[in-house]
């Protein structure tokens, strides 16, 4: 059975890149560019988080701008920076709720024109398996959304490597719920031959 | 089923993958790991649907980031103006103590203070606000950013530059592109129709189709607008084919600051009116024949 996972070098996790904990201030280095610099970092993992929530591409813009402007003004009233990444990743969420329930959407579910099956088939594999690579993509995913949105919450942000103590913060649960949300989510995704 | 009193539990099993485990309980996982085949080939199992649910998830959403460089661009506009802000803030009080007692001296400080604030903005942050403000107003940047476009041009020699090609450039640009363009611009709400997606080296001098060299240029919300641009296009264009001004130079005037060079190569400051562009004409006939076409005045005119 061919393997999915290939080394797409996206991102690498934040343990691989970032090891927490997060920065103390830098003397010297301003707050305004301290935020463009975990701007630069975490962007992209923040925007397909709430675009996972089932924001639009649009709105996630928005909110990643509210997000570092709310960092600014944390850090610049001397609030505390432990788990940083955990407390901004918390704002995108909350502020992600926040849009969903005005403009609810449901944002387009794979379909044959997608990302999955134009740009990323591998042209060593041969078709069959390229097909069967997505089509186990879809079914992975397609698992995922019918589990209740706190399991899929943690597994998306699990997915843009956080750390528990991260997720936990994120979405104000303990550290062992979030253990315990993965397990249960990923023997899930397992029974159900998402490998 | 899994024995769970012989086997750690998935649980476990992912923790310890995972990394999320505290030294004495990975040891332990470790250790009995070591011995037992079935809870290694389960981590295995189970970090491989983790990857492949990871690996799933990015490639489904990587495909709607847009660029990040609009969103930075604007955020970096906004910090500015509130640390520009927050440094006034520190001001507010002494001033205030200065005229302690009346409300009026205090609204008095404060709009004092605003003022000073105002003047410590430099001058990139007014410019950045300035095209802000016209992109949201709606009139769109009377200059393009030069971080985002900065111009691009393909090798080219004055012969092809004198060779005419093809009339309308604009009509190849594909729409997706020119909704790229508006997006690095923070104008995805404005409307097409208002804007010419121009180059800011125009392919007649040898610009590309290169998105770092496309920007949203008003038709007719300023005085400065995208006709007025295509009047120094042409002009530039004939200069070069002149042998009165070489093309490196018509390039890099066009792509610094337009405006600038229409008025060197016009000689004024504003945009030259219908009367004054024919004066101008006029004044320039000894260099050929001047054929000009304007709607309003006499259909065509012979000098």
């Amino acid at each position: 059975m061919p393997v999915l996972v290939r080394d797409s070098t996206i991102e690498l996790p934040y343990s691989c890149t970032t090891d927490a904990p997060v920065p103390e201030a830098v003397p010297g280095i301003a707050i305004e560019q301290e935020v463009m610099l975990l701007f630069d970092q975490m962007r992209n993992r923040l925007v397909r988080y709430v675009l996972s929530l089932g924001v639009y591409a649009h709105d996630g813009e928005d909110i990643i701008q509210e997000v570092f402007l709310s960092l600014f003004r944390h850090l610049q009233l001397g609030r505390s920076r432990e788990n940083l990444r955990g407390w901004v990743f918390q704002v995108a969420h909350n502020l992600a709720l926040k849009y969903r329930n005005g403009k609810r959407r449901q944002r387009a579910r794979i379909n044959p024109d997608s990302s999955l099956v134009e740009n990323h088939l591998e042209p060593a594999t041969n078709p069959e398996e390229q097909l069967a690579d997505v089509q186990r993509q879809r079914r992975l995913l397609a698992i995922v959304r019918a589990l209740p949105e706190q399991d899929q919450w943690c597994l998306y942000l699990r997915a843009e490597g956080l750390r528990y103590r991260e997720i936990a913060r994120a979405l104000g649960i303990s550290l062992g719920a979030v253990s315990n949300s993965l397990a249960r989510s990923i023997a899930r995704l397992e029974r159900a031959g998402g490998r | 089923m899994r024995d769970d009193k012989l086997h750690l539990s998935d649980e476990v099993l992912l923790l310890s993958a995972d990394q999320e485990l505290s030294p004495r309980r990975e040891a332990e996982a470790l250790a009995h790991l070591a011995l037992c085949e079935r809870c290694r080939a389960r981590r295995d199992k189970l970090q491989l649907v983790a990857s492949n649910f990871s690996y799933a998830h990015r490639e489904e959403l990587t495909a709607e980031l847009g660029s990040a460089q609009g969103s930075r661009s604007d955020l970096q506009a906004q910090l500015a103006l509130l640390s520009s802000g927050s440094k006034r803030s520190g001001w507010q009080y002494p001033l205030a103590n200065l005229f302690a007692g009346t409300r009026w001296a205090y609204v008095a400080a404060v709009f004092l203070v605003a003022a000073l604030g105002l003047g410590l903005l430099s001058q990139e942050t007014l410019k950045r606000d300035s095209q802000k403000l016209l992109a949201s107003s709606g009139a769109g940047p009377l200059l393009p950013e030069p971080r985002v476009t900065p111009g691009v041009t393909r090798p080219i020699n004055v012969s092809q530059v004198c060779t005419p090609g093809p009339p309308d450039q604009m009509a190849t640009i594909p729409m997706a592109v020119r909704q790229a363009v508006f997006h690095e611009y923070g104008m995805d709400g404005s409307r097409p129709r208002e804007y010419e997606v121009d180059h800011l080296i125009t392919p007649e001098l040898g610009g590309t189709d290169d998105i770092q060299n496309l920007w949203p240029e008003p038709y007719a919300t300023t005085e400065w607008n995208a006709h007025v641009k295509d009047e120094l296009e042409d002009r530039l264009r004939e200069l070069v084919c002149q042998g009165k001004l070489d093309l490196p130079t018509a390039q890099r005037d066009i792509a610094t600051n337009w405006i600038s060079a229409y008025q060197k190569y016009f000689h004024t400051d504003k945009p030259l009116t219908d009367t004054s562009r024919l004066r101008w004409a006029q004044e320039r006939k000894s260099a050929a024949e001047v054929w000009i076409q304007y709607a309003s005045l006499a259909p065509i005119t012979h000098y």
